[in-house]
């Protein structure tokens, strides 16, 4: 199958004051998003997930650098982009949304306006056919009073509304590729569900590809066709869904599964992964996940684990992947 | 079994522009002594609201709550600390309810030191080292700062002043949302310790379902200000009875991809707002089986079989 993104290697550190070494945040990671699919990212905080979008799109803190790595994209490498060139690509080619639109939209232009520009921009449409269109937008996305919303500022909505013109806004755009960084995650449930069902009616629409940032494999379930797992900057499971789901092998990806309370009847114990995650600057020597992994032996401290093909498309970054059934092993604390 | 708290007729009333924010309207309960209380809706709901008022953090607009029989109301003084001391608050965000300038030991002895426990300072001070271990802090901690903490350690530190003294209830809101899942499992399994331990009751205040749902003996569904369902948890999340309890367990992604096919209902609209809400049954701008009657009649909390209150004029 054709990708549209194609990461490879990707290693990104970032400074910090008083501290001479950098801290590195993202440590070689290949992620492969094809053409029209849905490409779950999933970790915990920190583990580098959001730094892996904000280098691929250029849009890395001032203290961040992109220490190596290519992200392909219809020919170019993004990573090696200047500014005028990366501007061409985001909003056309490539949209992000992130948990707070507010930070997207700008706070003293009425949102339609902003839209109606980026449409403008973007199809070279007047003025008045661009504010029909995105009156008739705003009413697919699911905006009550569309006319009326049009004159509304950014902050005269609420949140799942201003996800809503963003998820509009790249509608209009039809982006090859949608980053959406925890979109629902400030969102009630009722609006999380309907701002999931818009991205899949997004994708069939245009065809376009999404990467979906999210702590929620909840979210990863329901919308997503494969999913990295990321632990400690590193990629340390990739799967289509139903395996990850099925039968995840990595004993990091094991823990989390087993960490939901909907797995657990109540008054069980819930399963959870002793410890905490490593700090970036002292990272174990072998296997990062090592120290809070219940199957770890002593090579799994020395030596740094490659990742490993377990099954069709299925990969992880383990001396001895966990098969189907295991129990997440351990004692719970 | 007992009710340890009992809310009656509660009202709470804001004024705010364009009209009043009808956040808790009419809501009665009891909590019985021992037991896990979920209680769930989505943003301004009324939930947090609910919990400040039971431990009388806010004054109610009209309304009672009795606490061990005694109604708060017409306690002043003395006698209203001492009653509150059994009861207690962990809050969602274990960052901004630490003081950043005070020693983790510091904040725990606070309450300690208002009402006035212990003989001597080294007493409390002994007690706060013991209290930090039950929470699973280590004791060495005890003058390091809350920014030298991670977000599970925070909650930890809150959850050990909340048990500083000796309560009996602990209203828990959103204490587990800031968190991330591995962390998260840790501070439920130790709220499911500490309450084995020391017979507590708790009031899980919470918007995730499943969470609600691996804690609690008994959930209530709040919806603008009011309680649309209460009922035994497995009942509760077996078969709705309200048409909004049955909308909000469609609506949460579930970990299991097989499942994202199912034929779910979805809610249209946005949350309304509780600033002037709808006339009768306020989910009616939103419910799919709304007639005349909704619109006109507010629907009464009623038991429709043992243990299972529904405010519907039509319950599926």
């Amino acid at each position: 199958m054709e990708n549209i993104l194609e990461i490879r290697n990707l290693s990104v550190s970032f400074a910090s004051d008083g501290v001479r070494e950098r801290a590195v945040a993202v440590n070689g990671v290949d992620i492969d998003i094809p053409r029209g699919k849905t490409v779950g990212l999933v970790g915990e905080s920190g583990c580098g997930k959001s730094v892996t979008s904000l280098s691929v799109m250029g849009l890395l803190a001032a203290n961040g650098r992109v220490e190596g790595g290519s992200a392909m994209f219809g020919g170019q490498d993004l990573l090696k982009l200047n500014d005028r060139q990366m501007r061409q690509i985001r909003g056309n080619r490539i949209s992000m949304i992130f948990q707070e639109p507010m930070t997207s939209l700008n706070p003293v232009i009425p949102v339609g306006k902003q839209v109606a520009e980026a449409l403008r921009l973007h199809t070279g449409a007047d003025a008045k056919a661009a504010k029909v269109r995105t009156v008739e937008i705003f009413g697919k996305v699911g905006i009550p009073e569309p006319e009326k919303r049009y004159g509304c500022y950014p902050h005269q909505l609420s949140g799942g509304l201003r996800q809503r013109v963003m998820i509009g806004m790249a509608m209009i755009l039809k982006p090859d590729l949608l980053i959406a960084d925890e979109p629902t995650t400030a969102l009630d449930v009722s609006i999380e569900a309907q701002i999931l069902r818009l991205m899949r009616d997004l994708q069939r629409e245009s065809g376009t590809s999404i990467l979906m940032i999210t702590h929620n494999l909840g979210v990863v379930a329901e919308l997503c066709d494969s999913v990295y797992v990321m632990y400690a900057g590193e990629v340390v499971e990739t799967a289509e869904v139903h395996a990850l789901f099925d039968a995840c092998a990595h004993p990091y990806t094991r823990g989390l599964m087993a960490s939901l309370p909907r797995m657990t009847p109540k008054g069980q114990r819930l399963y959870n992964i002793p410890g905490t995650v490593p700090n970036l600057r002292a990272m174990p020597a072998g296997c990062r996940f090592a120290p809070r992994c219940a199957f770890a032996v002593e090579r799994c401290q020395n030596e740094k684990p490659p990742l490993i093909t377990v099954g069709d498309g299925h990969c992880c970054r383990c001396f001895t992947p966990l098969s189907r059934g295991a129990a997440p092993g351990g004692e719970p604390l | 079994m007992s009710a340890l708290l009992r809310a009656e007729h509660l009202v709470k009333e804001f004024p705010a522009k364009g009209g009043v924010v009808h956040a808790v309207s009419d809501v009665s309960f009891a909590i019985e002594a021992g037991e896990t209380l979920g209680l769930v809706g989505e943003s301004g709901c009324g939930k947090s609201t609910l919990g400040k008022l039971l431990l009388d953090l806010i004054p109610p607009t009209s309304g009672k709550v009795w606490f061990k029989d005694q109604d708060l109301s017409l306690l002043r003084g003395e006698p209203l600390r001492a009653l509150r001391r059994g009861m207690q608050m962990i809050f969602q965000d274990p960052y901004a309810s630490l003081d950043p300038r005070m020693s983790v030991g510091r904040i725990i002895m606070e309450p300690l030191n208002a009402h006035r426990v212990g003989a001597s300072r080294r007493e409390r001070a002994d007690m706060v080292r013991a209290l930090m271990e039950r929470v699973g802090l280590r004791p060495e901690f005890y003058n390091r700062y809350p920014h030298q903490f991670s977000g599970g350690q925070r909650q930890r530190i809150g959850i050990a002043r909340a048990l500083a003294l000796n309560p009996e209830l602990i209203i828990c809101d959103e204490p587990v949302s800031a968190l991330d899942v591995s962390i998260q499992a840790q501070i439920l399994n130790l709220l499911s310790d500490l309450q084995a331990q020391s017979h507590l009751t708790y009031l899980f205040i919470s918007h995730d379902l499943n969470v609600v749902r691996y804690l609690s003996d008994r959930v209530i569904v709040m919806f603008l200000g009011q309680i649309c369902e209460l009922s035994g948890t497995e009942a509760l999340y077996a078969a709705p009875r309200h048409p909004y309890t049955r909308f909000l367990l469609d609506a949460v992604p579930q970990p299991d991809p097989n499942r994202r096919d199912e034929a779910r209902a979805m809610l249209t609209g946005e949350v309304s707002s509780p600033v002037n809400p709808p006339a009768g049954c306020r989910f009616h701008p939103r419910c799919p089986y709304a007639d005349d009657r909704c619109r006109r009649e507010p629907p009464q909390l009623t038991e429709l079989e043992p243990g299972r209150l529904c405010a519907c004029h039509h319950p599926l």
